[in-house]
């Protein structure tokens, strides 16, 4: 099949998802295509196509906008369906050029999918995939379905009425979606994400002793979604408690300040190291070097980087957000701790350290054999292929 | 203050923050104040006082017309070149540095204020040459946060303060704060709080508590606000029962307090509104019964002394200078800093305390600002602070 994702970027090296998303369907056979406004120059896994852009300069942008329209001449077709189906719907003349214009290369592609990798990517482009005579998938991620419906309700109503396929990558976020209006009829399909298991074969963690300080560690943007003046507040409280240890932050992000003042505020500049960005080879490195994983997220799609501290047997403590409590089983594979409860997550942080060592390594172990048979590449893969042929 | 002085006063706008409208409003009574700035969009000027651009941000067309003229102004050759060098090359910052050294040069100051520690990188030259002298306004994030959380920014300003004439501090606490950046013997540093003109902030004389209760925060959309705080509390509220409703005025479009209220199931009690104009702020205050205070840092913020000028309860978090306006259960409410839990005792316990007891509290409130916060003591302890930093810079 020729498929066409639609992103607002190549991927890069860490958004592993993607990566492995369309690897395994270029070894199922599929012809991947991908659909950008922005392209990295090292990007060559797949064909990749940019879409026309409003550029700085306002000359070039008219020069543009004259070629792009030129062009799709060559395509009457797809294109007349486009206006039609655009001028049913009510969509204004200027609304309706700007989205022939934004939306030509998709126009000129013969594809079998068009899929959208967020569904704010979808909004107009709502009647492309009709146009060219393709079937629309779509993908629910975090933000898009947590946090841009509450910004502008019903944005996504006359896109879930257009959308043929549906996929989640967790139970809440389809629950979400259908909190902003999704049909419940809707054809869906829950694909988690993956780790590479070869990566984790045989890995483990080195841990330190209980009368050691203990290493903690979170990886992810600063961005208050993913809680980290929480974690510090409930850090702050094990420090109280007398327990000594540290805490690694990988990731950089716009609230740095406003987590290095937490850090500041909460006295555990002693304790916190910011790393920043790490490449995602090196990683691993961090995750063999842990006692303890924390993702207390407050808003969180499911999120790789909690996989592969599992795989990697960290102990993992994570909040309740959207679907974490998918990727981690309460007092099973990890804990799980309701949201904006800092002491509660610094009662858990103390008892997981306090665990006796056998307890702790049935928890390490029952974590790495679910992630390396549930969260696999190759289940992955098989589930994506049959996504698109059934 | 005998002497009339010729007054800078930079912010970086024309449109300037409240406190520094009153001050500018309050010297150009006995002096010439002028206001530099690189954004020219004003829609009302101040009397008395008299603007002028360094070169637009926001307007090519203008900033080079600006520099042009100035070139021109000066009647020097050189000058002139290197305005065409640099508007050529695009050295928009030299050049800003160029229309401000040539505007100063016009002007004579006998003080140049600064109101913020992010404007100097613009004033280097000023520092270095020390013609003039420059007082630096210590005040909220700029001191209180950014270089202790940013190590270069620590060492630019240990690298400048120095060179700072005369230091103007809003609390006593950033004063402190603003030590451990520099601290030296000669240092002159004033503690001058904000001032109100205290007849436009009538005292509401009846108060009267709202079933459900009225509870505001008005500030912009940041985190330093502390709003999420706020919002935990309120899901205190809802899980015991207290009926309430809770707006922030500033919050609307603030991603993480939407996401909170929808999240926690506050959604028809949270309301987050655009920021609005100020006689709109004094009208919701007067419909309020509390004001909430979250914030995780400020010098002394300018809406709870507002509030208590007009009578409306205050609760606020201990941070920064606000001990100095607040004394518990006196003046108003105070907290420890990140406490939803502690916040919402306290709601509850104003909902709960006694009218009179609320009366006692409002009326000391509106003395203490009456006692510390006349705008007239504002302008007089400003004149002394640039007095002694004029002497001291001749030494």
């Amino acid at each position: 099949m020729r498929i066409g994702l639609v992103l607002s970027k190549t991927p890069g090296y860490s958004e592993t998802f993607f990566i492995n998303k369309i690897k395994g369907l270029q070894e199922y056979g599929h012809e991947v295509f991908l659909f950008v406004q922005q392209k990295e120059a090292s990007f060559s896994l797949c064909n990749v196509i940019v879409a026309p852009t409003i550029h700085k300069n306002s000359i070039y942008t008219a020069f543009s906008f004259i070629w792009t329209y030129f062009t799709l001449i060559f395509y009457p077709k797809p294109l007349m369906r486009f206006i039609y189906l655009e001028l049913q719907y009510g969509r204004s003349i200027y609304q309706l050029l700007k989205n022939v214009y934004f939306n030509a290369s998709l126009l000129k592609a013969q594809l079998d999918w068009i899929h959208f990798g967020f569904a704010t990517l979808g909004l107009q482009r709502e009647h492309v995939a009709k146009a060219i005579d393709a079937k629309m998938g779509l993908s629910l991620r975090g933000f898009d379905i947590a946090i841009y419906p509450l910004k502008h309700p019903e944005c996504y109503s006359l896109l879930w009425n257009r959308v043929d396929k549906i996929h989640t990558i967790s139970e809440d976020l389809l629950l979400k979606a259908y909190e902003t209006g999704l049909p419940k009829r809707t054809i869906i399909k829950k694909i988690t994400p993956a780790i590479d298991c070869l990566n984790f074969k045989n890995a483990i963690a080195s841990y330190s002793d209980n009368n050691m300080p203990f290493k903690i560690l979170t990886i992810g943007r600063l961005h208050w979604k993913k809680g980290y003046v929480d974690m510090l507040k409930a850090l702050a409280i094990v420090k109280q408690n007398g327990l000594k240890f540290t805490y690694t932050i990988l990731g950089e992000g716009l609230d740095y300040e406003k987590i290095a003042y937490a850090v500041h505020q909460f006295g555990l500049d002693k304790e916190v190291t910011f790393i920043g960005k790490v490449p995602h080879d090196k990683v691993g490195e961090y995750l063999s070097n842990t006692d303890i994983y924390l993702q207390y997220s407050i808003s969180e799609g499911f999120c790789n980087a909690v996989l592969e501290a599992q795989a990697m047997g960290c102990l993992c403590i994570v909040s309740d957000a959207e679907g974490l409590p998918e990727n981690v089983l309460h007092e099973q594979t990890g804990w799980v701790v309701p949201k904006y409860n800092t002491q509660k997550l610094a009662d858990t942080i103390i008892l997981a350290r306090q665990l006796s060592k056998e307890s702790k390594q049935q928890i390490r172990k029952s974590a790495q054999e679910r992630v390396l048979s549930v969260f696999n590449l190759d289940q992955q893969a098989m589930a994506f292929n049959e996504f698109y042929i059934k | 203050m005998s002497k009339r002085l010729t007054i800078v006063i930079f912010d970086g706008s024309f449109k300037t923050t409240s406190f520094i409208n009153r001050l500018a409003v309050g010297l150009s009574k006995q002096h010439d104040v002028y206001i530099l700035g690189l954004n020219e969009v004003l829609s009302h000027k101040l009397q008395n006082v008299t603007y002028r651009s360094i070169g637009s941000n926001t307007n090519k067309l203008r900033f080079m017309l600006t520099s042009l003229i100035l070139a021109f102004k000066s009647l020097r050759i050189p000058m002139l070149t290197n305005t065409f060098l640099y508007l050529i090359k695009g050295k928009r910052i030299l050049l800003q540095k160029q229309n401000l050294n040539l505007v100063l040069d016009q002007l004579r100051p006998d003080i140049i204020h600064l109101q913020w520690p992010s404007v100097i990188p613009l004033f280097e030259d000023v520092l270095m040459v020390q013609q003039f002298p420059v007082v630096l306004s210590q005040r909220g994030y700029h001191i209180n946060v950014r270089p202790f959380v940013n190590a270069e920014n620590m060492q630019y300003l240990k690298e400048w303060f120095p060179k700072i004439a005369g230091f103007h501090s809003v609390s006593q606490a950033i004063s402190k704060t603003g030590d451990m950046i520099y601290k030296a013997p000669n240092k002159l540093d004033g503690v001058i709080y904000t001032g109100l003109p205290l007849n436009r902030f009538p005292f509401r004389t009846l108060y009267k508590r709202h079933q459900p209760l009225k509870l505001i925060s008005i500030g912009r959309s940041h985190w330093k606000k502390g709003f999420d705080d706020a919002i935990l509390a309120c899901k205190h509220l809802l899980d015991l029962e207290i009926p309430f409703t809770y707006t922030i005025v500033g919050g609307a479009d603030d991603e993480q307090l939407l996401y909170m209220t929808h999240d926690l199931g506050l959604t028809g009690f949270v309301s987050l509104e655009p920021k609005c104009s100020q006689n709109e702020v004094y009208d919701k205050m007067n419909e309020a019964d509390m004001l909430l205070m979250p914030s995780l840092e400020e010098g002394i913020a300018n809406v709870a002394v507002e509030a208590m000028a007009l009578g409306l309860p205050v609760i606020s978090t201990t941070c920064g200078g606000m001990e100095e306006l607040i004394t518990n259960e006196e003046t108003g409410w105070l907290i420890p800093l990140r406490s939803p839990l502690i916040l919402a005792k306290a709601i509850i316990g104003l909902q709960k305390a006694p009218i009179e007891t609320i009366n006692e509290v409002r009326k000391q409130a509106r003395l203490k600002i009456e006692q510390q916060h006349a705008e007239g003591l504002m302008i007089t302890d400003m004149e002394n602070l640039y007095e002694k930093t004029i002497g001291s810079f001749k030494n």
